[in-house]
């Protein structure tokens, strides 16, 4: 099943075209073995990401997206497995480096943005002491010289008073500053890649897209490397360059933004982009659902796995797990039906 | 997000699906399930015991006495030839009259101060409070001493004295409920509609904090059972003829070298009533009130 | 006690605290409140054991005189009103002196206190040492190797030793074992630093199971903690994020749960020290209350309830100090 889906790789066109990847991912497999049945989290994930791009990783919740960004710091809560694949970062397979060197990756190379601002500082170390410790252990910086470095990075990303933050603990922060906080964090070290796994879903509206104007300059001043996970299609359209669709630990389809907007052919994505509420919408006080859940999947078998809910279903498509294919340049599929009427797709695209 | 799902119709009865979640939970928990059975057989054997014992509680025979286990004496006699089986039947009454007895006492008399202090507020809640000082301070051993040796001691007496003892955990914990319960969304609702206090303290509250009390409730258990065996220990606590299993190893601890099995019979249950009382209670933790620890 | 409040998220709309100055007005507050309970309690002992027949003497002294009792009770200050009684004992106490017990009327009461009390600490304190220790030690080692056999073997081995069997018995199975059958140990008594050995292991068992259980739950929890995650997302050692991250945040909940257990161990267990043969306090407590010794028996519970009001106070303020994001509050909600 690895095989199926290696093959189908896609280049990003228009960025970077040619230059090999920042970070790639291929045929990532995350299984967590329960006391009675395994859940197949991610199965045979691929994608890759490139200096200056900010990709988006979007799928309900319970696609597999958060533990994929997981795998890639080999940071899979217990009692989660790899079970197979590469992530290659700078040519290096993550996954085969012994712990002493992911760590050194973690924090330095890779910095990670989580979900929850709210509980994802130490409580009992001041705002000083979290900066001290990730400058001196990756960068061997000494405390007065981490110091200096913490104002600067507190303040690019737009922390007032910087100078005066440092000592306070964070529970006397806002939600947004201890996001920004948490950021400043994770490219203290300039790091090449930023995974940021719904970075503002803890936070209120004007804040959330304050945050996300923050991450948009850091990209784009620092040339990173960008990974965006979230559930909302509206962020990924403001926000992100290229998108991956995952369902149930696969890939269904990727594409630029803008092809996706405008020409989404998987009926999954199809369904995801008439679910996002607008104000005609509103009005109507109708919301638009995808009738069922995203399964768990527990048991290996053939066949795409949104087949239950999708409403193009075929007998192939019960049968046979479709393998991800380009049907335009970036663009790629994994689909036996996919949707090409043209009037699915601008209503699905009004947004 | 995707599966905007409204729910037009409120859940019905969120208490009966929350007991069956508790149930749930208990129910995943091998150890708890063993010690709720082990329990079970404890407690049951205690209020059949006039029908189960093999003698009557106090028959004396001199002829047989400190016997080996045979075909009349399962597990044997003590030194004055009363039947070990019998006594530790009549013991097992006993103490779980003392097990239960104490921590009942304890919540009747914690729970309804817990709630006012809680609920109410101001001075009462202050009083309550120093009152919860007081007890927490007078370490609670002791006291139950005092008590016995002012007072006397039967199994009732002894279950209302280390219950008095116990009441200031029952009543930190309904008040800490309330608390934190009287502010919530429902309650507010409730006041709003015109619902009387009495009601709400009693039918919109009570089953919400009932967790906890649960839990507290069984956890006591054991610990009623050590420190009443203790008492008997020290020749304080039930007296003769009452069987008790904590004055059997007192009276067998002169017999250990000759006849071990006289200590290790009441050793042994107190062991597996303290083992099974305390797992249960901690599956009932985890089943009831899964944010504490 | 219950004068701690953690903080809410929010960020916080006061200016910084100004430590010292809270700590004091704190520390007063509970200190007369704590005074305050103390002199309850007293008229509340002093009350209950007056109030029912029978006095210190009636028991061994039944073949004396009306004449001679009357004389002894005078002498003892018994023959005077109840609340009269109350107000020289403190008035004794105000100076130091706790008066003269009624079994040992050839010493003081705060004599026999200097004399039984040192056994009971030594005790006590072995206690305290060894089981906090080595139960905050397993504890951690458990929570670190959660979902392994370590922690179902420490988990399982520690708490059904400590919890299955009370002290007493396990003390007397110990002596049995060790001192009658193997001769390694002395059986009981007091006098060599052999004899503090079996004592304090019985004596252990439990707190060093509570101590692992509180140690092993509120280490797991904060293991799975946010902040945890992300301090290892940024590669910080393993060390650095047991110390730094879970211990530091782990530990502190334990000062509040295991602090007030301090003056329960160092005032002794009654059960203990009469299976051991110790004359610590414990076994005059026994003595006491059985012979109405009532000038012993103040003196003993006022010792132990201002033991553990001492330590509820600097448990609760040790936690407020370790802890930034609990501030101290006057006691009223």
């Amino acid at each position: 099943m690895t095989d199926d889906l290696a093959g189908a790789r896609v280049g990003p066109e228009g960025t970077g075209a040619g230059a090999a990847p920042l970070l790639e991912v291929r045929g990532l497999r995350v299984a967590f073995p329960l006391e009675r049945r395994t859940v197949y989290a991610v199965q045979g994930l691929t994608f890759e990401v490139h200096a200056g791009e900010r990709l988006g990783i979007v799928g309900e919740s319970g696609s597999g997206k958060s533990v994929s960004a997981q795998s890639i710091m080999r940071m899979v809560p217990f009692p989660g497995k790899v079970t197979g694949g590469q992530v290659l970062f700078e040519g290096r397979d993550l996954l085969g480096i012994p712990d002493a060197a992911i760590r050194s990756v973690r924090g330095s190379k890779i910095g990670m943005v989580p979900q929850n601002p709210l509980s994802s500082l130490n409580p009992v170390i001041t705002i000083e002491a979290h900066f001290r410790e990730v400058l001196s252990r990756h960068l061997g910086l000494s405390r007065s010289e981490a110091r200096v470095r913490a104002v600067e990075l507190l303040g690019s990303v737009g922390i007032p008073d910087p100078a005066q933050r440092l000592h306070e603990y964070a529970h006397r922060l806002s939600g947004g500053q201890r996001q920004r906080v948490i950021i400043a964090l994770a490219i203290a070290c300039r790091p090449r890649v930023l995974i940021a796994d719904e970075p503002t879903t803890a936070l209120d509206v004007t804040i959330q897209a304050q945050i996300l104007q923050l991450f948009d300059e850091l990209v784009a001043g620092a040339n990173l490397g960008a990974v965006l996970i979230t559930h909302n299609l509206g962020i990924v359209a403001a926000h992100c360059d290229r998108v991956v669709v995952m369902y149930a630990g696969r890939v269904m389809e990727t594409a630029p933004v803008v092809e996706l907007f405008r020409s989404p052919s998987h009926p999954y994505t199809v369904g995801l982009l008439r679910c996002v509420p607008r104000v005609a919408m509103h009005k109507a006080r109708v919301f638009a659902t995808i009738p069922g859940l995203p399964p768990q999947v527990t048991e290996l078998r053939d066949g795409c796995p949104f087949a239950p809910r999708c409403d193009r279903v075929s007998e192939q498509c019960r049968r046979e797990t479709p393998a991800l294919a380009d049907i335009a340049p970036g663009h790629a599929l994994a689909c036996w039906n996919p949707v090409t009427d043209a009037a699915a797709r601008a209503e699905a695209a009004s947004v | 997000m995707t599966t905007v799902q409204v729910q037009l119709e409120p859940a019905k009865r969120a208490s009966t699906s929350f007991w069956h979640a508790a149930w749930y939970r208990y129910r995943r928990n091998r150890l708890s399930v063993v010690a709720g059975a082990v329990a079970l057989v404890i407690l049951v054997v205690a209020v059949v015991a006039p029908w189960v014992a093999p003698y009557r509680e106090a028959t004396i025979d001199l002829t047989h006495v400190l016997a080996r286990p045979t075909w009349h004496h399962w597990l044997g006699t003590d030194e004055i030839g009363r039947d070990t089986l019998t006594r530790l039947i009549w013991g097992d009454q006993t103490s779980m009259s003392v097990a239960i007895g104490a921590p009942l006492v304890g919540a009747l008399i914690g729970l309804p101060l817990g709630i006012l202090g809680g609920w109410f507020g101001g001075a009462l809640d202050w009083v309550v409070l120093r009152l919860i000082e007081l007890f927490t301070m007078v370490p609670t051993i002791l006291a139950a001493l005092l008590f016995i040796t002012v007072f006397g001691v039967s199994v009732w007496k002894l279950a209302l004295f280390i219950g008095i003892t116990l009441w200031v955990g029952f009543a930190r914990l309904a008040r800490a409920q309330y608390l934190a319960l009287r502010d919530r969304d429902f309650v507010q609702a409730a006041r709003a509609g015109g619902v009387p206090t009495w009601r709400i303290i009693l039918v919109h509250i009570l089953p919400n904090a009932a967790g906890p009390v649960i839990v507290y409730f069984v956890q006591q258990i054991p610990y009623t059972i050590f420190t009443a065996a203790g008492f008997s220990f020290l020749g304080l606590g039930i007296q003769d003829p009452t069987p008790d299993w904590g004055k059997m190893i007192n009276d067998a601890e002169t017999y250990l070298a000759t006849d071990p099995l006289l200590v290790f019979v009441p050793v042994v249950a107190i062991a597996l009533a303290c083992l099974s009382f305390s797992f249960v209670g901690d599956g009932l933790r985890d089943a009831l009130d899964p944010t504490s620890k | 006690m219950l004068a701690l409040r953690l903080q809410g998220c929010g960020p916080d709309q006061g200016p910084s605290d100004g430590r010292a100055d809270v700590v004091l007005s704190y520390l007063l507050q509970r200190v007369l409140s704590l005074l305050f309970v103390l002199l309850l309690a007293t008229v509340g002992i002093f009350a209950m054991m007056h109030s029912v027949p029978g006095g210190p003497f009636a028991f061994s002294q039944g073949d004396l005189t009306k004449v001679a009792m009357h004389n002894i009770m005078a002498k003892y200050g018994l023959t005077e009103p109840v609340w009269r009684q109350y107000l020289n004992w403190i008035w004794q106490l105000m100076h130091g002196y706790l008066g003269i017990p009624f079994e040992e009327p050839t010493m003081t009461v705060n004599h026999l206190i200097a004399t039984a009390w040192p056994i009971t600490l030594i005790i006590g304190g072995l206690t305290i040492a060894v089981s906090y220790s080595l139960g905050l030690l397993l504890g951690v080692v458990a929570a670190i190797r959660h979902n392994t056999w370590v922690d179902s073997l420490i988990t399982a081995v520690v708490s059904t030793a400590g919890i299955a069997l009370p002290n007493y018995v396990i003390g007397f199975l110990l002596i049995e074992v060790f001192a009658v059958k193997l001769g390694w140990l002395p059986v009981g008594g007091w006098g060599s630093p052999a004899d503090v050995v079996l004592p304090v292991i019985a004596f252990s068992l439990y707190p060093l199971a509570l101590m692992e259980r509180y140690t092993r739950a509120s280490t797991l929890e904060v293991t799975y903690a946010d902040y945890v995650r992300m301090g290892r997302a940024r590669g910080l050692s393993g060390r650095r994020i047991l110390f730094n991250y879970v211990l530091r945040t782990s530990l502190i909940p334990l000062i509040t749960i295991m602090g007030p257990n301090i003056p329960n161990i160092l005032t002794g267990s009654i059960f203990i020290e009469a299976t051991f043969g110790l004359p610590g306090l414990g076994s005059y407590f026994t003595n006491a209350s059985l012979h109405r010794d009532y000038p012993l028996i103040m003196a003993l519970v006022l010792i132990v309830a201002a033991l553990w009001g001492a330590c509820y106070i600097i448990s609760d303020l040790a936690y407020a100090i370790v802890d930034p994001r609990v501030r101290l509050e006057g006691l009223s909600r």
